[in-house]
């Protein structure tokens, strides 16, 4: 899978770099501004993209413009956005329109190698990654009486993979529980919400997202 | 006495003797002796008037028709002579006397015919008088009279001409006292207490004498003798108008007396009004007025110092300007029958006190302005003398450290604290040496109430004039602001203490121990490497802790989403983390940076509150644009009761929203929620 990385932070990019590699990617290129960043998405047709948020010049949110331009005119990469903070606005910024190729991490779980590579691998297969920060916290936001009170603990638990954007199979491997299981919660979840079923992954979380910021 | 006057004495001595030579040869004169002494009484008095009025300027013309009331009565005594032409002459002239002396009554007193009814009467007296007897004397026999001469002038004997003749002329006659009297009765009626005292002897005597006048001209045909009766009846009473006259004259010269009085009381009236009353007194006229001139506002005003319009006030009414070293000082309004020399001898008389009177007004009338000029000024004023001794104030009784009729007189050492006193006569003693304005502040309790005053010292001669102006809200203001300062420098200073010391105490205590983790890992590394792998999951926890709290921290500095997203991007964020449900309501546009921050910790510091102490269940927060103006509120359903000026966080955030210019609020009644308002101007 070929990668390309935007990050000003020589140490940290190198350090992506090597985690990257070890995890079996294809850096094809590295970027330290915004524009760098376009032209190597350009060049070198990546399958993923995995941008900071804040690079110069003013270092405020020049990645997360990138990564729409990006997906603006390069439907087929995958974006995945890096943050040194995690603010729900800009997830949603981000998964407006489609949550598909999409990814929005702390830049701390790129501590967690092989989480971190998974969420790679699912933007760039289409799917969409979402910190389980953001997730959380939408989950535990608290609401006036719900439906999401009459959800289990373990429904809840499903509830929150899927928003991360965790296919059935990844929920299964995350839970130690059969595929099959994670289905039957799956649909538990979605009749107790109301909600109508959908089958992507990337869909499934636009739904899931859409109805937790109720 | 003027030539005039003696020319008409001298006429009337001829005159006298001519008709005396006349009464006393006549041989159909029955009583000589009594007939030329009543006519000589009656002429006389009408001459003696007549020289009387003939000097006083103002009465000439008076005097001029009692004069010749006097010298033609003389004509009659003609008819004594016992020469047929000289006889009938004398019995044609006759009455001439008699018109002038209704021209002489219709003119009183002011000395000109008014109407034009009165003109034609007198103008018909005079015809009748002089047409009406030769009339008679030209158709009649001369009857009643058997001693008389013939009559001379006899054209035609007929009696029947004669009635004839006397019928019009007693219809003539009858016009003419009766327009006489009306035109008597209506000068009566209109005339004011002055003038009716002049009026008054001339009236009724001159009623008695028309009234006999009447009787005879009604009667005389009838009878002789009753009508000989009248005939002397009505010399004297004739012969009393112009004593009458004289006694009106004789008023007037009292009147002149009592200038001499005036000027006495002038001297000794200390204020406008005993003035205006002397002057009433002097001149017998209780209507009189009085107006001051103002020469710098070219006004005049009355004695209470209204103003007054001269022009108005004197309708129908004569002026009397008042001069004094050239200038016009005052003008008495007065009725125009007064006495216009007895008016102008009161005016010189008085003019002495009317511009001492006047220069009063003046300064009065400035000093009114001043006064009102003075009252506009909010600041108090005192004037004092070098020793502190308060001589004057202009002032709010509230603003006074003594009740107001305490303070004239007394002395600052005694009034003011000592050392407040000790600095304001160092200021006044300063002002006065150096004519330079001394300032300075000092503080007062008044009324329990701590305030201050800022005083202006300025030299006004040898007394020192002191502006003081209340600058307690000034000063207060300024202390609330120094202190807001204050309180915002420490806030910044405090957050920046527990920035250091979370900094110190968390993050850097982790990477310390991570790199002491590192550290021995990294020497285990060969001799125990489970120990080693052991220590680097610890370190990378502890990374994990180290960066979730600087995270943390960086967020408290000041959320990045919040300049780069605005308000309602930060406040999802806050929403979110609220361990209560939170209702936000923003609107989509963008707030100034300033104000966005101002009310995100508004909002911050509110749901730090709720969770901490509101036990409440619901939030609702408000971000609206009213009127130019941004208003946060952040309401719970919580126990209420939160004090805004106990705890640092609120009273931190009346500072931040202060410094805004904006208003912060707290509701917070116990068991009714807590509900803040925070309001900013927001263009």
């Amino acid at each position: 899978m070929r990668v390309v990385i935007a990050e000003d932070s020589v140490l940290l990019r190198e350090g992506v770099v090597r985690i990257l590699a070890e995890a079996g990617f294809d850096v094809v290129g590295q970027a330290g501004t915004g524009d760098e960043l376009m032209l190597k998405v350009r060049s070198y047709s990546p399958d993923v993209a995995i941008v900071d948020i804040r690079m110069p010049p003013t270092h405020t949110d020049e990645g997360l413009r990138a990564a729409q331009e990006i997906r603006e005119k390069h439907p087929g990469v995958g974006v995945l956005v890096l943050s040194q903070y995690i603010e729900p606005a800009y997830a949603m910024e981000l998964l407006a329109e489609s949550a598909e190729g999409v990814g929005y991490l702390l830049k701390d779980r790129i501590s967690d190698m092989h989480e971190f590579a998974d969420a790679v691998r699912r933007v760039g297969d289409g799917g969409s990654a979402l910190d389980p920060t953001i997730v959380s916290q939408l989950v535990g936001r608290r609401r006036q009486d719900g439906p999401l009170d009459e959800l289990t603990a373990r429904e809840r638990e499903v509830l929150g993979l899927m928003a991360e954007g965790r296919s059935n199979q990844g929920i299964a491997e995350r839970l130690v529980v059969t595929e099959r299981a994670v289905e039957k919660h799956v649909t538990n979840i979605f009749s107790k919400l109301r909600l109508p079923p959908a089958t992507a992954d990337h869909r499934r979380v636009l739904a899931v997202l859409a109805y937790l910021r109720g | 006495m003027k030539r005039t006057g003696w020319a008409v004495v001298g006429c009337g001595i001829l005159f006298s003797a001519i008709g005396l030579a006349l009464v006393f040869t006549s041989d159909h004169e029955s009583t000589p002796a009594f007939t030329a002494a009543a006519n000589l009484v009656v002429a006389w008095s009408f001459i003696g008037c007549g020289v009387v009025a003939l000097s006083r300027a103002s009465d000439t013309h008076f005097g001029f028709l009692m004069s010749a009331v006097g010298l033609t009565w003389f004509l009659a005594a003609l008819s004594e002579s016992n020469n047929g032409l000289v006889y009938s002459i004398g019995n044609v002239l006759w009455a001439i006397p008699l018109a002038f002396f209704i021209h002489a009554l219709l003119s009183f007193p002011r000395g000109y015919l008014e109407t034009k009814l009165v003109y034609v009467t007198v103008a018909t007296a005079y015809v009748i008088l002089a047409v009406g007897p030769v009339l008679f004397q030209l158709f009649g026999e001369n009857t009643g009279c058997s001693d008389c001469p013939a009559n001379e002038l006899i054209v035609v004997d007929s009696p029947n001409a004669v009635d004839f003749v006397g019928l019009i002329f007693i219809l003539l006659g009858l016009f003419v006292c009766a327009a006489t009297i009306w035109v008597l009765v209506r000068r009566w009626r209109a005339a004011s207490a002055p003038l009716r005292r002049v009026l008054a002897p001339v009236f009724a005597t001159s009623a008695i004498a028309i009234g006999v006048f009447l009787l005879a001209a009604f009667v005389s045909a009838a009878s002789q003798t009753v009508a000989n009766v009248l005939f002397w009846l009505l010399l004297f009473a004739v012969g009393s108008v112009p004593i009458a006259f004289l006694m009106g004259l004789l008023r007037t010269r009292l009147a002149r007396a009592s200038v001499a009085n005036l000027v006495l009381e002038l001297g000794a009236a200390r204020d406008p009004e005993s003035t205006l009353s002397a002057l009433r007194g002097a001149l017998g006229d209780p209507s009189l007025g009085l107006a001051y001139w103002l020469p710098d506002r070219s006004r005049w005003v009355d004695v209470s110092g209204w103003e007054l319009d001269l022009e108005a006030e004197s309708q129908g009414r004569r002026t009397t300007l008042v001069e004094h070293d050239g200038a016009v000082v005052a003008a008495f309004i007065h009725d125009s029958s007064l006495d216009a020399e007895l008016a102008g001898a009161v005016s010189a008389a008085a003019s002495l006190s009317l511009a001492r009177e006047q220069s009063i007004q003046v300064v009065r009338q400035s000093e009114s302005r001043y006064r009102a000029l003075l009252n506009a000024i909010p600041d108090l004023m005192f004037r004092m003398s070098r020793d502190g001794t308060y001589l004057d104030f202009k002032g709010d009784r509230a603003d006074l450290a003594v009740p107001p009729e305490e303070l004239i007189g007394s002395n600052a050492r005694d009034i003011l604290p000592a050392e407040v006193a000790e600095r304001l006569l160092r200021g006044i003693g300063q002002a006065l040496d150096t004519g330079d304005v001394a300032t300075g502040d000092y503080e007062l309790t008044l009324d329990g109430v701590q305030r201050t005053f800022e005083a202006r010292i300025v030299r006004d001669g040898e007394e020192a004039v002191l502006i003081v102006r209340d600058i307690s809200e000034r000063k207060q203001q300024e202390g609330e602001l120094r202190s807001s300062r204050v309180r915002l420098v420490r806030a910044g200073d405090e957050a920046r203490r527990r920035l250091e010391r979370n900094l110190h105490d968390g993050a850097q205590q982790r990477l310390v121990s991570l790199s002491l983790a590192l550290r021995l890992a990294h020497a285990r590394l060969r001799d125990a490497p489970e120990e080693a792998e052991r220590l680097l999951a610890g370190a990378s926890e502890e990374l994990a802790q180290a960066l979730e709290e600087l995270r943390e921290l960086a967020r408290g500095i000041h959320p990045a989403v919040l300049s780069e997203r605005g308000l309602s991007a930060a406040l999802e964020a806050l929403a979110g983390r609220a361990p209560v449900p939170v209702g936000v309501t923003v609107p989509p546009d963008r707030l100034p940076p300033a104000v966005e921050a101002a009310a995100y910790y508004v909002i911050s510091e509110a749901l730090a509150n709720v969770a901490k102490y509101a036990e409440a269940s619901a939030v609702e927060i408000s971000v609206t644009r009213q009127n130019g103006r941004a208003v946060i509120e952040v309401a719970d359903d919580g126990v209420g009761g939160a004090d805004p000026t106990r705890g640092s966080g609120l009273s931190g955030l009346v500072d931040r929203v202060e410094a805004l210019d904006g208003v912060l609020k707290v509701e917070s009644e116990p068991g009714a929620g807590t509900r803040i308002r925070a309001e900013f101007p927001c263009e």
